[in-house]
């Protein structure tokens, strides 16, 4: 019977903020783009240097296969090394030792007299002699490493980009965060006198907080303009009321059998009763007062409401059924009375005779969940969410007692508690459901 | 028959609570602002004080507190158009002994201040001499066992019908409204909306008057109910 419960959180998590997904996106985006450049620097890289020194050496070997005596006859280019190997196999003098010959195609070696870098390839003439053709690469390799480290340049820049772009959106977050969150605290305590602490004025964020800071302290002249004209009311209205009332008293005890003057006082009484839910619950919604509430027995009050409307419930046969359990909840003992024994009352108004009242407590992340269950018609969930609202009456419950102002006082009340209130159908009945 | 002080700077309420208080016999003086009344009601002896909260000169919480802090015990109703619990905590806080608020039927106040007179005059003279029996007629409460007698036969109650009905013998003869009893016996400052109580009271009567002639429990129309006792 007790429903799954969507608890609101007012405090989002910096991973579920649209500066995160921002950030997120940048770095995808960046990455992106250094792995392009990348894979296009190494694709011309290689095209340049590896298969371009290639095709030099290969236009040699065909070059020397055509005239081979130009090995001989060649003026000395120090850029280039025609070697012959003896005729042992032993190498030519510019080939050092450790340069291992076992490898395919090109090989790297380091001049033996000049130290500089050469690529070359070991062409085999028809005489069977090897001859070793190369390629100074010095310079090209000096381009080639600088490439390198202009790459790892831009990785690390690259890198730095996403950082600072993290640490950015870090930043924002906190500090919407906590607009976000002084707003709520406003919002639940109803201290109207808080404001957001302002870190800097030089940025949007500390613009907005201006900005909302200006908003609260014009709620907060509104407000205090609201509370005063219904403290005006209040005033003004109660006494003339007071001496109405007064007088109707005194013209019953003077014509106790009069049905007009008893109907006169009936419906005086009415109207003061409708006159001061309606400030109570102005007054609780406007002031947020919680200055006096003490550590109260939740489960004391629901008990001691049961047992004060059990004789009522008697009366239509309704079975009670409750299953509590203790809970200390910071709260008006009063209030929160009256707010169990207007559900309570409405719950036994609505029930069919020989119906069934139900109320169930539970914890559920450390949240307090009382749920009162009461057998009757479905309601539309139009009526579900107006329930609560002033002189809200259901359909067929126009004709029966009650000022329609008890379930919106419930509320009021349960606000002020820092609590959430809803009604939800259920098999065969309807569900107030309460949560701290 | 009390001597009552009524500080209330509202003229015409003022003089429908002088008017009412003298039809039930109370002689009642008039104060319409904070420091006459607190002059009043150092320099003269009263059985009890209704105060309005809100007073020129001085205000009504100010006027109870200074009394207190001068050692003047006497019984405090105040007055007041602040409805929230709150303002009712401060009141009592600052010695009022009880609270009613605006608008209220003339009969609510009349019954709050009989006990308030009451209580005065019984603390005044045999102090608070443990009781551990009720009587009204043949109806019979014993307190130390919390059982009931009538006529001899005991009556058997749930406790809170027994505390009904001990707090209306604490107070027989006295006319008590429904708020008090709610104030009193479920011990909460509420507005019940319907009429829970007088479920409870016919719950209670037929329990200790079905089976006999006179009843205990007398309904006062528009007010409330008593336990009548011949003294």
């Amino acid at each position: 019977m007790v429903p799954a419960i969507q608890l609101k959180t007012h405090n989002r998590g910096y991973v579920k903020s649209s500066s995160f997904y921002m950030a997120v996106l940048f770095t995808l985006l960046c990455g992106l783009t250094v792995l392009m450049l990348a894979y296009f620097g190494y694709y011309f890289a290689r095209a340049h240097y590896v298969d371009g020194t290639e095709s030099i050496i290969d236009t040699e070997i065909k070059y020397i296969a055509q005239y081979p005596e130009f090995i001989d006859q060649a003026p000395h280019d120090p850029e280039r090394v025609y070697a012959k190997f003896g005729a042992d196999g032993s190498r030519p003098s510019e080939l050092a030792d450790s340069v291992s010959l076992m490898t395919e195609g090109i090989i790297v070696f380091d001049h033996t007299s000049t130290g500089r870098r050469f690529a070359g390839k070991i062409y085999t003439d028809p005489q069977d002699v090897k001859i070793l053709i190369g390629v100074d690469i010095t310079e090209m390799e000096e381009n080639y490493n600088f490439m390198i480290r202009l790459s790892i340049i831009g990785i690390v820049m690259v890198l730095c980009v996403i950082i600072v772009s993290f640490m950015i959106s870090v930043y924002v977050v906190r500090g919407t965060n906590e607009i976000a969150n002084t707003a709520c605290n406003i919002m639940r305590t109803g201290d109207l006198s808080r404001r957001i602490t302002v870190h800097s004025h030089w940025d949007d964020l500390g613009h907005m907080a201006d900005t909302l800071n200006m908003l609260f302290d014009r709620i907060e002249q509104l407000m205090q303009g609201v509370r005063q004209v219904s403290d005006n009311i209040a005033h003004d209205l109660r006494t003339p009321l007071t001496r109405m009332k007064v007088l109707i008293d005194e013209l019953s005890t003077q014509h106790p059998e009069d049905q007009a003057v008893h109907t006169l006082a009936t419906e005086s009484d009415r109207m003061l009763s409708i006159f001061s839910a309606l400030l109570r619950i102005s007054r609780l919604e406007s002031e947020q007062c919680r200055s006096h509430f003490q550590s109260t027995a939740l489960e004391q009050i629901l008990e001691d409401a049961l047992e004060f409307y059990e004789p009522m419930a008697q009366e239509k046969f309704i079975t009670i059924t409750h299953h509590i359990q203790p809970c200390i909840i910071l709260g008006d003992r009063d209030l929160l009375f009256q707010a169990y024994a207007n559900i309570l009352d409405n719950a036994i108004k609505y029930t069919p005779d020989h119906g069934q009242i139900a109320i169930t407590m539970k914890t559920q992340e450390s949240k307090k969940i009382i749920e009162i269950y009461n057998t009757s018609a479905p309601l539309t969930g139009l009526e579900l969410s107006r329930i609560f609202e002033r002189f809200y009456r259901g359909e067929f419950s126009r004709s029966t007692s009650g000022t329609g102002l008890g379930l919106s006082l419930t509320q009021a009340i349960i606000k002020l508690h820092n609590g959430d209130i809803y009604a939800e159908n259920r098999a065969n009945g309807l569900s107030i459901i309460t949560i701290f | 028959m009390a001597r009552l002080l009524l500080i209330e700077d509202n003229k015409e309420i003022a003089a429908f609570i002088q008017k009412g208080m003298s039809e039930a016999l109370h002689t009642i003086d008039w104060a319409d602002n904070g420091k006459d009344g607190l002059f009043l009601a150092t320099t003269q002896t009263y059985d009890a004080l209704i105060i309005d909260r809100m007073l020129p000169a001085l205000d009504g919480l100010t006027v109870i507190k200074t009394l207190r802090g001068s050692g003047n015990a006497v019984p405090v109703l105040v007055l007041s158009a602040l409805a929230e619990v709150d303002d009712r905590v401060t009141g009592l806080r600052a010695g009022g002994d009880d609270y009613l608020t605006k608008p209220f039927a003339f009969s609510e106040l009349l019954a709050r201040m009989e006990v308030l007179i009451r209580r005065g005059r019984t603390t005044g003279a045999n102090g608070s001499a443990a009781q551990t029996e009720l009587t009204a007629k043949d109806l019979k409460l014993d307190l130390l066992s919390r059982k009931v007698y009538r006529s001899g036969r005991e009556i058997d109650l749930q406790p809170r019908e027994f505390r009904l009905l001990e707090y209306m013998m604490r107070h027989k003869n006295q006319v008590i409204t429904r708020t008090m009893l709610l104030e009193h016996v479920w011990d909460y400052n509420f507005d019940p909306q319907t009429n829970v109580i007088d479920v409870h009271i016919s719950r209670l009567r037929n329990k200790i008057d079905k089976d006999f002639d006179n009843p205990i429990i007398r309904t006062i129309r528009g007010a409330g109910y008593t336990i009548e006792d011949a003294q």
